[in-house]
């Protein structure tokens, strides 16, 4: 061991000073730390952009529902963390610039408190932040929406809404919140029971003792995974290719190594008999040929996979988005989509060192199956 | 020591170079000598093991070779058997103390500070000692390249032209440490050379003809 820490020593510190192997050396350092980087990079903003298309699905909708208008009997499971009755529709809000479609939700429970209607012909509700925003509508104005109505001749009803407020609860389009009751007279929709979980990962185990309490609830419950998994299947198919076609960079960058190595050994190659002649073992100089190139590799790996970790954490700490004036609001996402993953930096890590040793090693053992004498050139 | 039985080495399937019998007893010191293309440095791969003899046998220390098949036995061997050839080399990457210093590494062997101060002094390389190889003379490296071969004591050794390029100081100088180690040290040595003065320092002659 104490040879070939030795040796290896001597060959990577003296790697450098090799004029015809310093500039080749020093572009797989470079190769292999920029496909490091971008592998992991990518699979970062992959896995932010799918935890928080996730987190958005977690927060804004419920985590089962249940179409069943029969009473059932939810008590005594423990993932459930609340549950209640609403029904949703979809209207339409007219201004200067033309219409814009509404969601009309109606909420049950004891959640949002709405005045009693009496003598009034307004409807009152509450609006989620986004309604207030594109509508530029307040606190206790008034104002008319329409809905389809197709028992009446015109096939479309007004109805007159006064706002009591407005709600944190984030929606996908803008949102009015009526009265359960009042909602269901309003809008042509079944009404659903929503469940809030305390671990929305256990959805699965949860629907399955909700359907073993209620006999007659089957094919009536879904959960958010059965809803949102051809989004996450299409996300994940996605992943997959990007990662794939990303490693072919990995595998590019090897061979550069592969070469560096093959030079290396070849302009060594009388240095390796006079160990052979010293009695070195083939094996001991193996070992020293493939660990000098695999931290000359490393080198690359250790720079790309930093860059990768920093850029990671700057753009998921200081909202560099929002310096860059780059508008998400699209995606509903805040912030840039980027989360270190230990697994993916684990599985690139991984990968990558396979790689490299392959490429250190395979060159050296062609070399060292030669007999001595064929590694000796001789002079005269 | 060394016994060589009826071997020979082909060439291209054509040529054939027959050799001798011989025995070389302990503490002998003996030249190889003939003109050139008569196989003296053939003969030099071939009982340092670099060759495989295509016909006979070869016996060292005791161990018979007709193959060179058993890889673990001779790089026990290479313990007690010095190599200096053209074709051993310095190794570029290390500075001269750590190139002599190479064999004890490999055959993890305790440093002897006195043997190695001994061996530097009597070949005249203190001076050389931190220097690269490809900053050295050729004596320098001729004689760096004889301090190596010979640091862990070896029974035997074998030289192929050691002061082939040499000057006549570095010759005499190279010359009397291979004196010292064959009268003193009691090293067996075996020289394949074209020079004089080391074929008058030895004490039998191996004579090939062409």
């Amino acid at each position: 061991m104490i040879f070939i820490s030795f040796l290896t020593k001597k060959y990577f510190s003296s790697i450098f000073s090799n004029k015809s192997l310093r500039l080749p050396i020093l572009i797989s350092i470079i190769s292999i730390g920029i496909s490091i980087f971008s592998l992991m990079v990518v699979m970062f903003v992959m896995k932010g952009f799918e935890v928080k298309v996730q987190n958005k699905i977690l927060s804004n909708f419920p985590h089962i529902m249940i179409t069943n208008k029969l009473k059932k009997d939810l008590n005594g499971i423990s993932n459930i963390d609340s549950f209640q009755e609403s029904i949703e529709g979809y209207g339409a809000y007219i201004n200067k610039s033309g219409f814009e479609i509404i969601k009309i939700k109606g909420l049950a429970g004891d959640r949002i408190k709405f005045k009693k209607q009496e003598n009034t012909s307004y409807n009152f509700a509450y609006i989620s932040k986004d309604f207030s925003y594109t509508t530029g509508i307040d606190n206790n104005e008034t104002f008319e929406i329409f809905v389809p109505a197709p028992n009446t001749l015109k096939k479309i009803k007004k109805i007159q809404i006064k706002v009591l407020g407005e709600l944190e609860i984030e929606q996908n389009v803008p949102t009015i919140f009526l009265d359960f009751d009042k909602a269901e007279k309003l809008i042509l929709s079944k009404s659903l029971i929503e469940v809030k979980l305390f671990d929305p990962f256990k959805s699965k185990e949860t629907m399955s003792e909700i359907i073993t309490k209620n006999n007659n609830l089957k094919g009536q419950i879904i959960d958010w995974q059965t809803i949102n998994s051809n989004l996450f299947n299409i996300m994940k198919l996605e992943r997959i290719s990007l990662g794939v076609f990303l490693s072919f960079l990995i595998l590019i960058s090897c061979t550069t190594i592969y070469s560096n190595t093959n030079t290396m050994i070849f302009q060594r190659k009388e240095e390796i008999a006079t160990l052979l002649i010293l009695g070195a073992k083939k094996k001991d100089i193996l070992i020293v040929f493939v660990l000098t190139n695999f931290f000359i590799s490393l080198i690359g790996y250790l720079v790309g996979s930093l860059i990768a970790y920093a850029s990671t954490k700057i753009l998921d700490n200081k909202n560099l988005i929002d310096t860059l004036g780059v508008n998400l609001s699209f995606y509903g996402i805040d912030g840039f989509p980027i989360i270190f993953s230990t697994y993916y930096f684990n599985m690139i890590s991984v990968f990558s060192f396979i790689l490299i040793i392959l490429a250190t090693f395979l060159p050296t053992t062609f070399y060292l199956r030669k007999n001595i004498d064929d590694l000796i050139v001789r002079v005269g | 020591m060394l016994k060589i039985k009826k071997i020979s080495k082909k060439y291209h399937d054509t040529e054939e170079i027959i050799y001798k019998d011989l025995e070389i007893k302990e503490g002998e010191f003996i030249s190889i000598l003939g003109p050139s293309g008569s196989g003296k440095s053939t003969f030099i791969d071939l009982i340092s093991f670099l060759k495989e003899a295509t016909t006979g046998e070869i016996e060292i220390f005791g161990n018979t070779f007709s193959k060179l098949k058993d890889k673990s036995l001779i790089n026990s061997l290479r313990k007690d058997l010095g190599v200096m050839s053209s074709n051993s080399q310095l190794i570029s990457s290390l500075n001269i103390k750590e190139n002599i210093k190479l064999p004890l590494l490999i055959h993890k062997v305790n440093d002897s500070q006195e043997y190695f101060d001994m061996l530097i002094d009597r070949l005249n390389l203190k001076k050389i000692l931190y220097k690269y190889p490809s900053s050295l003379s050729s004596g320098e490296k001729q004689r760096s390249l004889l301090a190596r071969a010979v640091i862990l004591k070896p029974k035997l050794l074998i030289a192929d032209e050691p002061t082939a390029n040499l000057d006549s100081n570095n010759t005499h100088q190279l010359v009397n440490y291979l004196i010292y180690l064959n009268d003193v040290l009691k090293t067996t040595i075996i020289v394949a050379t074209h020079d004089d003065i080391v074929s008058n320092a030895s004490k039998r002659i191996y004579e090939l003809k062409k």
